[in-house]
């Protein structure tokens, strides 16, 4: 994928995180943890899910779930689905 | 518009509290769970150990049923373990006894549902594994055609019995039921919706009695299942709405529950728990095992069934939840009753079961929602067991004491696996 579209993929999926999680774009870091760094509710982190494959239209496997902990898995995640 | 009523007027249960509503209610108002390490050996090698609610001593000659039946179902069975079609026999007996109805087996249009969400399947593995095993020991040479040969030659039978209609069959043929009848699987759900079909068929006039029942006996390969997605309580505590839920336990049990035409019970004179009111049902169609965070389709189940009932949501005095004891589900569940009732709701006061009975799959539902009923009959509210602390994210607040309070409004809820989201009113009759 061209890298300044994914870049722009990556601004709104922090954009997106941030409204849901309710943590400001400064203090989202790719390597923050959500649950484990910024105590957010695992439910939460699902609804990431949830939204990253309404927008994007992929699929995350439900054994996969639990691995996305942070934003840096996020983006790991789309860059191999949207390939 | 459809001016037939629908009550309740047979409830037969069996879990680890009890065998029967009496010995059962008096079991759960002593706390009794049944709660035990359940050890499984395969060829005499300990595989696992695992927290049950164990329904301890049951027989099923101590029911009443006619000899007969069973034996012609253990003709068919050729002598395989068939507990998981017992616990229903038995429960829908108990629950005939109670309501004082009998069927005539030669003239009668009664309908039944039954409800499980895989009747035999464990037992299958049981035999697949041996035949598998004692296959393969005995012939090292065997070709792959060879052992599929062999293999389905010796499981067709238990094969063929996995289908669902088949435990519908022998049910209805325990006790001559001979009406328009179904098998419903909802996961844990099924026993709302059972109710509601049910309800369904009194109200179109096809019938004045539907006969419902419920069970599950998991042991090993459901609790591994649960175990492997991280689900299991390790300790055996059940712990809904907790900060440190830590999963759910199996539980052993069945349940049978008789709806009935209102002007058909009245004039019997039958003892009417409550009216069924209405329920709501909203398919999620996201996951199967993970519930949709943001997804509002769980509160829209709750405030369809309080709009099917024609009531408002404050006329709710107690609201029984699925309490699955899983952090991320426990948040789903009591996010959706927020939704409908407010953050912090005063009313309706919320408990669950699943602490005395443990998780019983697809009978849950039903098995639960016969607790409900027998607190709402007995003006009693059953506190949700070993939670000391309600997660503070939950935004709800749960009873931890036994109240003795008169009840006339309650809710049952339910959000299964792969999104079946469900709840149902019941109303207490105005004498």
């Amino acid at each position: 994928m061209d890298k300044v579209k994914f870049d722009e993929i990556k601004k709104e999926v922090k954009k997106k995180v941030s409204e849901i999680i309710e943590i400001s774009e400064d203090k989202l870091t790719e390597e923050v943890k959500f649950v484990e760094d910024l105590g957010v509710d695992s439910m939460m982190a699902i609804e990431i899910v949830a939204s990253i494959e309404k927008k994007y239209k992929v699929i995350v496997p439900e054994g996969d779930i639990p691995k996305i902990q942070s934003l840096k898995d996020v983006y790991a995640l789309l860059e191999k689905k949207l390939k | 518009m459809n001016k037939k009523r629908v009550v309740i007027t047979g409830i037969g249960p069996l879990a680890s509290p009890g065998i029967g509503k009496d010995k059962f209610w008096q079991g759960l108002l002593q706390g009794k769970t049944g709660l035990k390490l359940e050890e499984c050996f395969i060829g005499g090698e300990l595989w696992e150990k695992f927290y049950l609610h164990k329904l301890e001593n049951f027989d099923i000659n101590k029911f009443g049923l006619d000899e007969n039946s069973l034996d012609q179902m253990k003709v068919w069975k050729e002598g395989e373990e068939v507990t998981d079609l017992y616990f229903l026999i038995a429960a829908l007996k108990l629950a005939l006894d109670d309501s004082g109805l009998t069927v005539d087996p030669d003239d009668n249009t009664m309908s039944c549902i039954v409800t499980h969400e895989n009747p035999g399947l464990e037992q299958y593995f049981n035999k697949i594994i041996d035949i598998a095993y004692d296959v393969l020991k005995n012939n090292k040479d065997i070709s792959k055609k060879g052992f599929a040969e062999e293999l389905h030659r010796r499981s067709i039978k238990s094969s063929f019995d996995l289908q669902t209609f088949m435990a519908l069959f022998h049910v209805m043929k325990a006790f001559g039921i001979h009406g328009y009848s179904l098998y419903t699987n909802n996961a844990c759900a099924s026993g709302i919706y059972s109710i509601e079909t049910a309800s369904q068929i009194i109200k179109c006039g096809r019938n004045d009695v539907v006969v419902l029942v419920a069970a599950d006996c998991p042991r090993i390969y459901k609790y591994l299942w649960f175990r492997d997605l991280n689900m299991y309580a390790k300790d055996g505590k059940m712990k809904p709405f907790a900060k440190d839920a830590n999963g759910f336990v199996l539980g052993d049990g069945a349940v049978g529950i008789v709806l009935e035409d209102f002007e058909h019970a009245r004039k019997r004179n039958a003892k009417i728990y409550a009216e069924y009111l209405g329920g709501g049902f909203s398919q999620e169609g996201w996951k199967v095992t993970v519930p949709m965070a943001g997804s509002d389709s769980y509160p829209k189940a709750i405030k369809e069934a309080l709009q099917f009932s024609g009531i408002e949501k404050d006329e709710i005095d107690l609201a029984c939840l699925h309490g699955a004891s899983n952090l991320g589900i426990d948040r789903y569940e009591a996010k959706a009753l927020t939704d409908v009732f407010g953050e912090n709701p005063q009313k309706p006061l919320i408990t669950t079961f699943k602490p005395y009975i443990g998780h019983n799959l697809g009978g849950s539902a039903l098995l639960e929602t016969a607790i409900l009923l027998l607190c709402l009959d007995n003006n009693v509210i059953l506190p949700v067991l070993n939670t000391k602390e309600v997660a503070p994210k939950t935004k709800i607040d749960i009873v931890k004491e036994k109240v003795n309070k008169k009840l006339r409004t309650v809710l049952k809820t339910c959000c299964a696996f792969a999104g079946f989201n469900a709840a149902a009113v019941f109303r207490k009759i105005d004498s």
